[in-house]
């Protein structure tokens, strides 16, 4: 059989079992489990539980569950809230303040989580009802939630880079640390829209009258709350860019130290504890029951000769390697409306990471623009989670269609910095390179 | 019976919790261990890359009857109530199906295994199938969940 019709196979068929509603760890397991039938025979079934051995037992995994355990005690011990007062405290009478707040806000929690959803709900409901209450305008108050939300993939710690790079094949940690900069680099793009248009238009984000805060109360809040925050940031980045610790490690020392944050606050206790070790569970198991699956729909791809077939057609294209690069992107951008993104990391990377070695693009440059591309995913209608993630934390006033349009300035501020690290990609590379 | 496989359920989660512990416990012991000089186990990563794999296994059914297993309902939320009813029905089918079939040849694989006395040659010497039963289990658990939600959305449809 001809490789393109193998591959139309194994994508269709895909497509086919995700839009019937079946899980897509299920839906893997349901491709895999016809495709090997029909390419190799009832022999390869055997294969199936020795690929899913090799495939979760890997320590390289080990971070994902401990970021998204980071992220859920972060979550149900609110410790996140108290940074937000004290940002609040330091910003002045900004044009837009409150959307100043929440970009700020979300950058920091990035660092600390790697939820992009739960970053996005806690600064939902932290920040829309003041918002609200000061008669901003949706595009000002929805808009940058959505768009920094989102920045908890891309900075450290992320389970979501994990992910990538263990399908991928990259290394972790530089993948993690990568992040780093992209990710600033976004906030602050983020930021500017947003003082230029408030400044532009003040009526998106009327300004009002803070009440005056003394220095010392501005500085004790500081050291009260933001300084234990930035000890977690150290005992993840810190660790890992000093050369100190391996990935696990330092997803391991991150729990422990957020665990002593919590500690610290008097806030730990066995429900709290409980909660974050459900919530954990749950996504740790979907997120590797999918990894389990999709490694052996990647073999079956390599197996049937579809990789080498696209790898020879596109071996044979006269184009710059740059339009191949922007062919994928594009065609990711189009999953990612649709589409969850680790479904879409774990159809798509199998055949796109052949591609960029054969072109001789850096493998974790490659994988930061993704990751941007992952992060527009998630916003862009009509399916991108983080709308419906607003909508839900948002009040009833407030449409899909008003949240929609409130998150396009902020896709383009993504368009601008994937631009970016594809003219220089020392954005990306430069902190990596640091790591030896 | 219901219940007897909820609480079963439940502790295989509660397990798949200890484990999970026990990975993030055991890591921040080794760098500890390794900046005091103190002696760090040498079985560490290889018991962390296990525990890895039966986390999974041992939690996969009690997330299925959680409703945790993501899906994309793009097509499957505008149908009707029914409808609705129906493509659960065949998920149902079609997960008992796949599961049962990567159930039983990981069954025969563990069989293998063990009559051929395979080892895991790593820090520390186990014998494979003890690693790798977790696999059928797991699925097996799983074609006992996806019949309780076929006979359940049955029952449901056959009401109506």
């Amino acid at each position: 059989m001809e490789w393109y019709f193998v591959l139309a196979f194994f994508i269709f068929g895909l497509i086919f079992f995700l839009l019937l509603g079946f899980p897509i760890a299920f839906s893997f397991l349901a491709i895999d489990l016809l495709g090997i039938i029909v390419f190799m025979g009832t022999g390869g079934l055997k294969q199936v539980t020795l690929q899913v051995f090799s495939s979760l037992s890997t320590f390289t995994l080990a971070p994902i569950p401990m970021f998204i355990l980071m992220g859920e005690i972060m979550f149900q011990s609110e410790l996140a809230n108290n940074t937000i007062d004290v940002i609040d405290k330091w910003l002045g009478r900004l044009p837009g303040r409150l959307s100043l707040l929440a970009a700020a806000g979300g950058t920091i929690f990035s660092a600390l989580s790697g939820s992009s959803i739960a970053n996005t709900a806690m600064l939902g409901t932290a920040l829309l009802p003041e918002m609200k209450k000061r008669g901003y305008k949706t595009s000002m108050a929805v808009g940058p939630i959505i768009g920094v939300g989102g920045l908890a993939m891309l900075i450290p710690p992320s389970s979501l880079v994990v992910v990538l790079a263990s399908i991928a094949h990259i290394s972790v940690g530089k993948l993690l640390v990568g992040g780093a900069i992209p990710g600033l680099l976004m906030g602050v793009l983020y930021t500017t829209y947003i003082i230029v248009r408030c400044w532009l238009n003040p009526s998106l984000a009327p300004r009002y009258d803070v009440s005056q805060v003394s220095l010392k109360s501005k500085i004790i809040g500081t050291i009260k709350y933001a300084f234990p925050l930035v000890f977690i940031i150290f005992m993840v980045l810190g660790l890992m860019l000093l050369g100190l610790a391996t990935p696990t490690e330092a997803a391991a020392s991150g729990v422990v130290a957020t665990l002593l944050v919590t500690l610290f606050y008097g806030r730990l206790n066995w429900k709290m504890l409980k909660a974050s070790l459900t919530g954990t569970l749950e996504i740790t198991i979907m997120v590797f029951m999918i990894i389990a699956a999709s490694k052996t729909f990647s073999s079956i791809l390599a197996f049937t000769g579809a990789t080498q077939g696209l790898l020879e057609v596109i071996e044979g294209l006269t184009v710059h390697p740059i339009f191949i690069l922007l062919g994928m992107q594009l065609s990711v951008f189009i999953l990612g409306m649709f589409m969850e993104t680790i479904s879409i990391m774990m159809i798509s990377l199998p055949i796109f990471m052949p591609i960029v070695h054969m072109l001789g693009f850096d493998p974790i440059w490659f994988g930061i623009i993704m990751l941007i591309n992952f992060e527009m995913g998630m916003t862009t209608p009509p399916f991108g989670m983080m709308l419906f993630v607003m909508k839900g934390v948002a009040s009833d006033d407030i449409s899909i269609k008003d949240i929609c349009y409130a998150a396009l300035p902020f896709i383009g501020c993504d368009m601008v910095a994937m631009a970016m690290i594809i003219i220089w990609p020392s954005l990306a590379l430069w902190l990596p390179s640091l790591m030896g | 019976m219901e219940n007897f496989f909820d609480k079963l359920l439940n502790s295989m989660a509660f397990i798949a919790g200890f484990l999970l512990l026990f990975v993030t416990f055991s890591i921040s012991y080794s760098i500890f261990s390794r900046m005091t000089g103190l002696y760090s186990p040498v079985w560490i990563v290889q018991f962390n890359e296990y525990a890895l794999l039966w986390i999974t296994f041992l939690g996969t059914a009690w997330a299925l009857a959680r409703k945790k297993h993501v899906s994309i309902d793009l097509l499957t939320s505008r149908l009707s109530q029914r409808n609705k009813l129906y493509t659960e029905l065949f998920h149902g089918i079609l997960g008992t199906m796949i599961c049962l079939v990567f159930s039983w040849y990981g069954y025969w694989v563990i069989i293998g295994q063990f009559k051929r006395g395979i080892i895991d040659v790593q820090a520390v010497d186990v014998p494979k199938y003890l690693i790798l039963m977790v696999i059928p289990i797991g699925f097996m658990l799983l074609v006992i969940q996806f019949l309780r939600q076929f006979f359940t959305t049955l029952k449901k449809i056959t009401r109506k």
